[in-house]
């Protein structure tokens, strides 16, 4: 039901690891690592939207390109600069991906 | 100061002023005027010609010196400002590609792109000139933003090339027309449009519960003006030579229906109007005409 966009991620990359580990020593049956990723889409979405309290903010120097197609936002920026109280990090080119958090996948 | 335009609703944001000043109609000194609306379309249409050659090019240099001028510059105790500046806000287009447009393939590959199915079409923002381009799978475009006709071919040949050379379409230059241009202008006095619509009741559409303007139309130009009692007249017609014809048609018949400023209200307008100019002659790096004071 949640969009399965938090399976590119750092961690989403590590748990799909993992079930491939467990799925190729057949510790796991492939239907129930599907039914984990759905669970961790839920998770994730519900965490990221009730748990997470930091507040950060940035700042781009130009925005490249943007692009919207099939309901997801495709936006390339340079010169970004990231602030969270004092000054945190910088990077030279940002990739945003972003799906409407209404909507059905 | 450039800002995150992931922010706002607007990708792009204007760089400077967009808007080009066409002085087209240059009317001589009122006083010459008054005598009735005959003597007016004499001067406008001698200013015409003049005007014609700078105004039709679009460039930013569209500054014309009629002699009429020369007569009015030394009397200036009149508050009121002799110029009459057409600005062309929009120019919309239509050209074609001449090729079938796959466009969840634009969509997915192109840049500064939106695809919304509803609308079955895909939108491409370009940066410069700043203009909106909407591609059918026909491969039909529309190309809507530009402020004059020479920018709008322009910004067409721009999407039709981006097609060709970044995303491999046998794309061709076909069938280019301006569809409309829009165009604005505010004349040196209020108009009292409810007497103005009732001298020309067939022509003129005016509905103050609908619209506080009057709406009318000029068959033989193609032209729809929206007249307002503030003075302003915004002109929708096929060319921005229309486009000025309409405003020299219309200049005699709502002058008859001009209502006079307050002396402060005048001054107000020459102040603006002043301000107006120094900041648009910064711009285009012109020297001024002789109403500066």
């Amino acid at each position: 039901m949640a969009h399965q966009l938090y399976r590119n991620t750092t961690i989403g990359h590590c748990l799909q690891e993992s079930l491939d580990e467990l799925m190729q020593y057949d510790q796991l049956p492939p239907a129930l690592a599907m039914k984990v990723l759905l669970q961790f889409d839920k998770a994730i979405s519900a965490a990221l939207a009730n748990r997470v309290k930091s507040r950060l903010s940035f700042k781009a120097g130009k925005l490249n390109t943007y692009r919207f197609c099939d309901n997801v936002w495709t936006l390339l920026l340079t010169g970004v600069e990231f602030k969270e109280v004092q000054d945190v990090a910088k990077a030279d080119r940002m990739k945003i991906v972003a799906m409407d958090g209404r909507a059905q996948v | 100061m450039s800002q995150i335009w992931a922010q706002s609703a607007q990708p792009f944001s204007r760089s400077g002023s967009g808007t080009l000043h066409v002085r087209t109609c240059r009317v001589a000194d009122p006083a010459s005027l008054r005598p009735g609306p005959m003597a007016l379309v004499q001067t406008l249409s001698s200013a015409g010609p003049m005007s014609a050659g700078g105004g039709g090019g679009g460039g930013p240099s569209g500054l014309v010196e009629p002699p009429l001028v020369a007569a009015s510059a030394p009397a200036a105790p009149e508050p009121e400002e002799p110029v009459i500046d057409i600005v062309i806000n929009n120019v919309v287009s239509s050209f074609s590609v001449s090729c079938h447009l796959d466009l969840k393939h634009i969509a997915q590959n192109g840049h500064n792109v939106e695809y919304r199915r509803e609308n079955g079409m895909v939108t491409m923002k370009m940066r410069r000139p700043y203009t909106t381009a909407s591609m059918w799978s026909s491969g039909k475009i529309t190309c809507t933003g530009s402020t004059s006709e020479a920018e709008a071919r322009v910004a067409a040949r721009r999407v039709a090339r981006y097609l060709q050379k970044e995303l491999s379409y046998p794309a061709r230059f076909r069938n280019f027309r301006v569809v409309n241009v829009l165009g604005t202008c505010t004349m040196p006095f209020s108009i009292k449009i409810a007497d103005f619509s009732q001298k020309y009741p067939r022509i003129a559409c005016y509905e103050p519960e609908l619209h506080p303007g009057v709406t009318y139309r000029i068959n033989h130009l193609k032209a729809t003006l929206k007249v307002f009692s503030t003075g302003s007249i915004t002109v929708t017609a096929p060319s921005v030579s229309a486009v000025q014809q309409a405003i020299e048609h219309i200049f005699p018949l709502v002058y008859e229906f001009r209502k006079d400023k307050s002396p402060e209200e005048a001054a107000a307008a020459a102040a603006a109007r002043a301000r107006q100019l120094a900041e648009s002659d910064l711009e285009l790096d012109d020297s001024s005409d002789g109403s500066d004071d």
